[in-house]
């Protein structure tokens, strides 16, 4: 059968599928009074902000900058607030111990980051151990922030808002801290076989075989607790944020058994595969963890409901299905049968629709609030990582067109990219969300208020640097070796300043992590304030309950 | 009720989707890559090889190397010497995949061909600033020793003095030697046929062009050759001739690809008014306008015949008097000898004249018996007629088995010659 042929009537038949399922889900989602954006609040909660990391003046400020959007407040349901505290509780060890992790992992990560980075124009640098050369280094980076940073960050996350979303206690939170356990001692032990060269060879797959086993069960051990939290949820609704949830839950095992399964996948075909896997743990495992936050947060900390449900819905049912299609641009004009890199150029085109559903919601939300973004660092965080999610889906699309392609591909602009997505959006919304969630776990508060705002400006300042003058060194480096009549060496030597300008990025950037850092631990181990009543503005206007 | 329904579809929906990603991405190409065979110019690594291709891996080289040059159409790789367009097949041997998506460094593909020096390349893993100025990859040092003096069976590498240490010899570890031996390995200039013509035959066979009118040309052709033209009545050309012109000996469709365009034609032509007697090519040539025929014979004269059938070797004598028949003919029956038309080897004189090399036997034979019982009759000199009608049958058998042996000529050949037409286009 003619592939072109399987083509055109699976794609026909899904997008027919997906509209029969997302008119489905509008008319699932509106039914009763139609407040399935309201669920993540309590009754009465609405209007009233909540920033646990800003100081009480800056949250009394806060309240002023929505006041005009969120309307009048009520007095908040009390028994309500309980439940959420009961939640709170129930997940808080287990989270504060992630957060532990994805800080430590963090700081490893950017240190050899940018080792890396200062390797590219100073090749001669560190190079008598073999463990420091680039091709090790490079990689120890990505492993560390993807599956430390991110994976903890983002599974941290996901267990302390999932009893929230629920309205249920965390269940099993043993086997959360089995996995934890597990998949540190396996993530360290990868790390020490990756600085030994006992790497894969595949992007994003490089730790060795029985490393990747040993994470499998690990996560295995995560999906206990979060499949038995949800079978015991005492809500009708399922907000948003559970389906992006979900959607990280259920894709990931795919995405990774079929990955490392031994034997199976050769030649070309591995290459389509790595590809399939390399994109779709962005798109189908860290993109719905920090998607999933943001449409938590973001209304939350405003106390308005997000501005279109069934936009979010919309964004979500196609994101799914579009963004798993789109791998394989990643070998645009190479050896890989014509129709597969048609089928990413399609798909990855028909990524605006989810994106620009995101950002009609992002903004719609924010709308009348903006001033709220001077009072909230936390708010910084997740509406800077919400826009440079859409600005990396907007490059994405663009990027997977031939023409955009032929210029780009091969080139830094691509690791630009890269950095767009994993750190201008996922990691920017994960600081927003601990910076969010610490005070809770830990009924305190932040020690160093003003240091978060230091570490938004030192991470802001220095991704734009990073994020700008690489894409400008890696458009230079693809025209320079389009044009046969140049010699290779032109494409190496124009993109070394830009290389340049991203290690001061990477040195703005680690700094601002370590400020992170010192602020986590100094609150982690230093025990400050005890959160007072009058702390919260909420508590001035007739809540019951002491804690949110 | 809603609630579960709810929960269920957020489990079934997301499941489909990354699992309906996974057979496009995955599952597909597993099954249509799967039978895929190794070129005939791609050898197995040796041992050190392998070991070379573990060191490659080790020390992450795919995070700035690519092996895999670019189509022309799209980016000059070719022109920087980095090799023709790879396909599939060429990555037989090759798993893990090292196809890499960087080139903060030059592609890698065939860098075996364009630096074939071994010295060079450890001298260059030791300091690649000794032999590339401005090159900003790594340098190897802990893949060789500092020795006071090299020792029996060591290889040592010179380096400019300003790079060498200010004592002793640098001496090749073993990583060092297996990695230069995977590196002058990579080799892929044969030519890309694959075993599995689907896979790579159509693109890399086809010689490019950039006229308009020969691109036309090709895609009328290309159309008509796979699928021919239902509405006249016209079969496909590939299914006596191949898909890519290559021929079928086993029913005697000889070749077409590579024959030179204005042949082609002046064939159709032929078989149209009957000069050329065929009951089964007299409707397909009239079926064609003669637009369609010169897009027919466009196409194929443009595409390269693959190398001669492996068929089981014909008996060297018949072999032999072939050979000689074909080189200086027989003056004893007044035939001459074929090379003074059809070239060296029968390698044709296009535009006139076809090549016969490569030819099956079957056809070869049978073409012979059709000039001379007059079923052929398009040589005006009436010199083919003759000399078929000298030949007795078991020259005619030796003159086609040694003809299948030979290797037919490249299209360029053809495609060379200035453009010609039989009639106003």
């Amino acid at each position: 059968m003619d592939p072109i042929i399987i083509l055109l009537s699976a794609f026909l038949l899904s997008v027919a599928a997906l509209a029969v399922y997302i008119r489905s889900m509008q008319t699932g989602a509106a039914e009763g009074d139609g407040s399935g954006a309201k669920v993540i609040f309590a009754r009465g909660e609405t209007g009233h902000v909540d920033d646990p990391a800003a100081t009480t003046s800056s949250q009394q400020a806060l309240q002023r900058a929505v006041e005009l959007r969120a309307g009048p407040r009520g007095s908040i349901d009390g028994a309500e607030l309980d439940a959420r505290v009961a939640a709170d509780e129930s997940t808080s060890g287990v989270v504060l111990a992630y957060f532990i992790s994805a800080v430590v992992w963090l700081v490893l990560g950017s240190l050899a980051g940018l080792v890396a980075s200062i390797k590219l124009h100073r090749p001669d640098w560190l190079t008598s151990a073999e463990w420091l050369t680039f091709g090790r280094v490079r990689t120890i980076h990505l492993n560390v922030v993807a599956y430390g940073w991110s994976a903890f960050a983002g599974g941290g996350l996901a267990i302390w808002l999932l009893p929230r979303l629920l309205r249920t206690k965390l269940q099993g939170a043993s086997y959360a801290m089995s996995g934890l356990i597990l998949w540190n001692i396996a993530l360290l032990i990868g790390v020490v076989e990756l600085a030994k060269g006992n790497m894969s060879g595949l992007e994003w797959l490089e730790m060795p075989a029985w490393i990747n086993l040993m994470l499998a069960i690990a996560a295995g051990f995560v999906a206990v607790p979060l499949m038995l939290t949800l079978r015991r949820r005492t809500v009708k609704h399922l907000y948003v944020s559970v389906w992006y949830l979900g959607l990280a839950l259920f894709a990931f095992p795919v995405l990774f058994i079929v990955a490392n399964l031994p034997g199976v996948h050769f030649g070309v075909q591995q290459a389509a595969m790595n590809w399939w896997y390399g994109h779709n743990v962005l798109g189908y495992f860290f993109s719905p963890l920090a998607l999933a936050s943001i449409y938590y947060f973001l209304p939350k900390i405003l106390g308005v409901p997000v501005y279109s449900y069934n936009l979010s819905l919309l964004a979500f049912w196609t994101l799914a299905f579009f963004y798993g299609q789109t791998g394989i641009h990643h070998l645009v004009g190479g050896p890989v049968p014509g129709w597969l890199v048609t089928l990413a150029i399609i798909q990855g085109v028909m990524m605006f629709i989810p994106v620009a559903g995101f950002m009609v919601n992002q903004f719609g939300t924010l709308k009348g609030c903006w001033g709220a973004l001077r009072h909230s660092p936390t708010l910084g965080f997740i509406v800077a990582g919400g826009a440079m999610y859409i600005a990396a889906s907007f490059q994405g699309s663009a990027m997977s067109l031939r023409s955009v392609s032929t210029v780009g591909h091969f080139t830094h602009w691509v690791v630009a990219h890269a950095h767009l997505g994993n750190y201008g959006f996922v990691t920017m919304v994960f600081f927003g969300g601990i910076y969010f969630v610490v005070p809770r776990i830990l009924q305190r508060e932040w020690p160093y208020p003003s240091l978060i705002w230091a570490h938004l400006w030192l991470v802001l300042i220095g991704f734009a640097i990073y994020f700008i003058g690489l894409s400008i060194g890696g458009w230079l480096q693809g025209l320079a070796m389009l044009d046969a009549k140049r010699p290779f060496l032109d494409s190496v030597a124009l993109t070394l300043p830009w290389l340049k300008s991203r290690s001061v990025a990477g040195i703005l950037m680690t700094l601002g992590h370590l400020v992170f850092a010192g602020n986590f631990f100094a609150m982690v181990l230093q025990p400050g304030r005890e959160r007072g009543l009058e702390a919260d503005p909420a508590n001035v206007e007739g809540r019951v309950s002491h804690a949110s | 009720m809603h609630l579960e329904l709810n929960a269920r579809r957020l489990v079934t929906g997301t499941l489909a989707f990354v699992l309906l990603a996974t057979v496009l991405l995955v599952v597909l190409p597993f099954f249509r890559l799967r039978h895929l065979q190794p070129p005939e110019g791609l050898h197995p690594y040796t041992e050190a090889q392998l070991r070379g291709r573990e060191e490659y891996i080790r020390q992450g080289c795919v995070y700035c190397h690519s092996q895999q040059p670019r189509d022309p159409s799209q980016a000059p790789d070719m022109k920087r010497g980095w090799g023709r367009p790879s396909v599939p097949a060429d990555y037989f041997y090759d798993t893990p995949h090292q196809l890499g998506t960087m080139r903060t460094g030059p592609d890698l593909f065939n860098i075996g061909a364009r630096q074939p020096s071994a010295a060079w390349h450890l001298g260059h893993l030791y300091q690649p600033r000794a032999y590339v100025a401005g090159s900003n990859m790594p340098s190897y040092p802990f893949l060789f020793e500092v020795k006071a003096e090299a020792d029996s069976g060591d290889t040592t590498v010179t380096v400019p003095p300003q790079f060498a240490p200010a004592t002793g010899v640098i001496v090749a570890r073993r990583a060092a030697l297996d990695l230069v031996q995977y590196m002058i390995g990579l080799d892929h200039t044969y030519p890309a046929i694959s075993a599995h013509p689907k896979q790579a035959a159509a693109a890399a066979l086809l010689l490019p062009s950039k006229d308009p009118a020969v691109l036309a040309d090709i895609k009328v052709g290309t159309s008509i050759v796979r699928d021919g033209l239902a509405s006249a009545g016209v079969a496909a050309c590939g299914g006596c001739h191949g898909q890519h012109g290559e021929g079928n000996a086993a029913i005697g469709g000889p070749r077409l690809a590579g024959q030179s365009d204005l042949y082609l034609e002046q064939q159709l032509a032929a078989y149209a008014d009957g000069t050329r007697s065929d009951p089964i090519m007299l409707p397909i040539a009239k079926g064609l306008s003669q637009d369609q025929r010169r897009a027919v014979s466009v196409y194929l004269s443009r595409l390269s015949p693959p190398g001669a059938e492996a068929a089981p070797p014909p008996d060297h004598a018949v072999l032999e008097r072939g050979e000689r028949l074909a080189w200086f003919g027989d003056q004893a029956l007044q035939v001459q000898g074929c090379v003074n038309c059809h070239g060296p080897a029968g390698i044709g004189e296009p535009p006139r004249i076809p090549y016969l090399a490569g030819q099956s036997a079957t056809f070869l034979g049978a073409s012979l018996k059709a000039w001379r019982d007059g079923r052929r009759n398009t040589d005006p000199s009436g010199q083919m007629t003759a000399i078929a009608k000298n030949l007795g049958e078991t020259d005619i058998a030796a003159l086609a088995a040694y003809y299948a042996s030979q290797n037919p000529p490249p299209p360029a050949a053809a495609a060379a010659q200035p453009p010609q037409t039989l009639g106003k286009r």
